[in-house]
């Protein structure tokens, strides 16, 4: 049977090759075109970790009120994530599997099963990558479709557990002057999306960062003036702008409440305000809503 | 009946294997795909990587004089051009062109050549140049990353248990043997003498990153080694 076992090899490769690289999708992409119908997108096949979109969960999690449950449980604001996103199911048989002691190791449970994420590590630690048991590390040996489920159920929830976590970086009973969304824009006059809130506090005001991180970026430029950015991870990011001193560099780790900068009158202002930003993989958010959760630090 | 029975196995055996044998070389052609392709999707993460820190550096090296400049020439300021870039799909399209490339270079190492010679060490000598050094290195890399993860793809098909392990690897292996050594084997063998010195550079920086990554990712050895040289669980 060693023609057979040739041929089955042979028919197993052209298989592998035609559904799973760039290359097949060229080919595959020619045959669609050929037909008239849609050639498959080149990129697909690359496991880029997707952009989390969490609008919807994130609109869930802030309207729906904390059960009594949530304020004893050790992460509040994961489990409400869970709930918001996966469902209260999915919430009850997340927590035996360790949520709240390996959240990540648990939705990856909970999203692909022990077995899944056994190989995956497995493979990672035999490629000798660094952190095997980390998603991020072996990620990349899961099945593409295995990997969109880990970065549907994993990351968008973490993520929505990051941004549930956020608090104030101020005073929340300072005035906020500019809202988020559309405006008319008060120095260039042009109607344009205002991509987070204004609130007023004099000049040397510590502004503390509003999660724990690592600074992205700390610098200064014309429109934003000093300014710094803190990625939260998980596509989680705030910036603070317009500040008159920066207390922090970019690639140092930064504690919730801990003090970035003392706010100020810096770039593209009519006077002593902080912007605060918030973006969710890449998306300028709201981050309005997070007003009533407490100074940061506090 | 029965000798009826064992003719049609082994004429169908037969013609199956010759089928195999006449498209032996799509077969060589799609491990070399699915072994650049694990590469790349490595490099994906570098390139993001590099782009991040690129961004990083233009904002405190650039952004300022940037600002400056349009002043000057009478501008409203506003962010960098560069902080809107989509930076993940810039990444991966960079990862896909490099892998077309790096796939379509190690084609032409067998594809373009006649029927292969035997290998000769001498002759491989005589051919010595850039290409004739990263070539051989990076194909190697490449076809053992296809014969993983063709022996990945099919552990993930297969329903779990003590067996699925073990059949993929034999898979790989038997891939590694039928259709990996012949691609190689023949890229090697048909190397010409350069003309030049410095000839195939371009191809040889082109190839260098991917016989890398598909090396240093591709391979499932470096666990088991570092377990073994340094100790712990492989």
């Amino acid at each position: 049977m060693r023609g057979w076992s040739e041929l089955l090899l042979l028919a197993g490769l052209l298989v592998a090759a035609w559904t799973r690289t760039p290359v097949g999708a060229v080919a595959s992409g020619a045959v669609a075109l050929a037909q008239g119908r849609q050639a498959p997108d080149l990129l697909a096949s690359f496991r880029t970790a997707l952009p989390p979109a969490l609008e919807q969960s994130l609109g869930v999690a802030l309207a729906a009120p904390p059960t009594a449950a949530d304020p004893l449980s050790p992460s509040p604001a994961l489990h409400t994530a869970v709930r918001a996103h996966l469902g209260e199911e999915a919430l009850a048989q997340a927590i035996p599997l360790g949520l709240d002691q390996d959240p990540e190791a648990a939705l990856e449970r909970l999203a692909l099963g022990e077995q899944t994420r056994d190989r995956a590590i497995r493979r990672a630690r035999a490629a000798g990558e660094a952190q095997p048991e980390r998603l991020a590390s072996h990620r990349r040996f899961l099945a593409a479709a295995e990997a969109r489920q880990a970065d549907r159920m994993v990351e968008q929830t973490l993520a929505l557990a990051t941004v549930l976590d956020l608090s104030w970086p101020v005073d929340p009973q300072a005035r906020v002057t500019s809202p988020f969304g559309h405006r008319q824009h008060p120095t260039l006059h042009t109607r344009k999306l205002h991509e987070g809130v204004d609130i007023a506090v004099p000049v040397g005001t510590p502004v503390r960062a509003a999660a724990a991180g690592r600074v992205a970026r700390a610098t200064e430029d014309a429109v934003n003036g000093r300014y710094v950015s803190v990625d939260h991870g998980h596509g989680v990011r705030t910036a603070y702008c317009h500040g008159e001193a920066l207390h922090v560099e970019r690639g140092q780790p930064v504690d919730r409440g801990q003090h970035v900068m003392d706010s100020g009158n810096s770039g593209r202002s009519t006077g002593p305000h902080l912007h605060f930003g918030l973006r969710i993989g890449g998306r300028p958010v709201d981050p309005g809503p997070f007003r009533g959760r407490g100074l940061a630090g506090s | 009946m029965g000798g009826v029975l064992r003719a049609v196995v082994v004429h169908s055996d037969r013609a199956a294997g010759g089928l195999a044998r006449g498209l032996a070389t799509a077969g060589q052609c799609a491990l070399v795909v699915l072994g650049v392709h694990l590469a790349a999707d490595n490099l994906d993460d570098r390139v993001l990587a590099l782009l991040t820190a690129a961004q990083g550096l233009a904002d405190q090296h650039l952004a300022e004089p940037l600002q400056t400049a349009r002043a000057w020439l009478g501008r409203p300021p506003g962010a960098p051009p560069w902080d809107a870039l989509p930076l993940a799909p810039l990444a991966a399209t960079a990862a896909l062109l490099v892998e077309l490339l790096a796939t379509a270079l190690l084609w032409g190492g067998f594809l373009l050549s006649p029927r292969a010679p035997a290998l000769d060490l001498r002759r491989y000598r005589a051919a010595l140049s850039p290409r004739a050094i990263v070539l051989p290195l990076c194909l190697s890399g490449v076809l053992l990353a296809g014969a993983w993860s063709l022996s990945m793809a099919l552990e993930d098909l297969l329903p779990a248990g003590p067996a699925s392990r073990p059949a993929a690897a034999l898979v790989g292996l038997a891939t590694l043997a039928r259709f990996g050594w012949p691609a190689w084997a023949r890229t090697v063998a048909c190397l010409e003498p350069p003309r030049r010195r410095a000839e195939g550079l371009p191809s040889a920086l082109v190839l260098a990153p991917v016989g890398l990554l598909a090396w240093l990712h591709g391979v499932p050895i470096w666990g088991p080694l570092a377990a073994l040289l340094l100790g712990g669980a492989p």
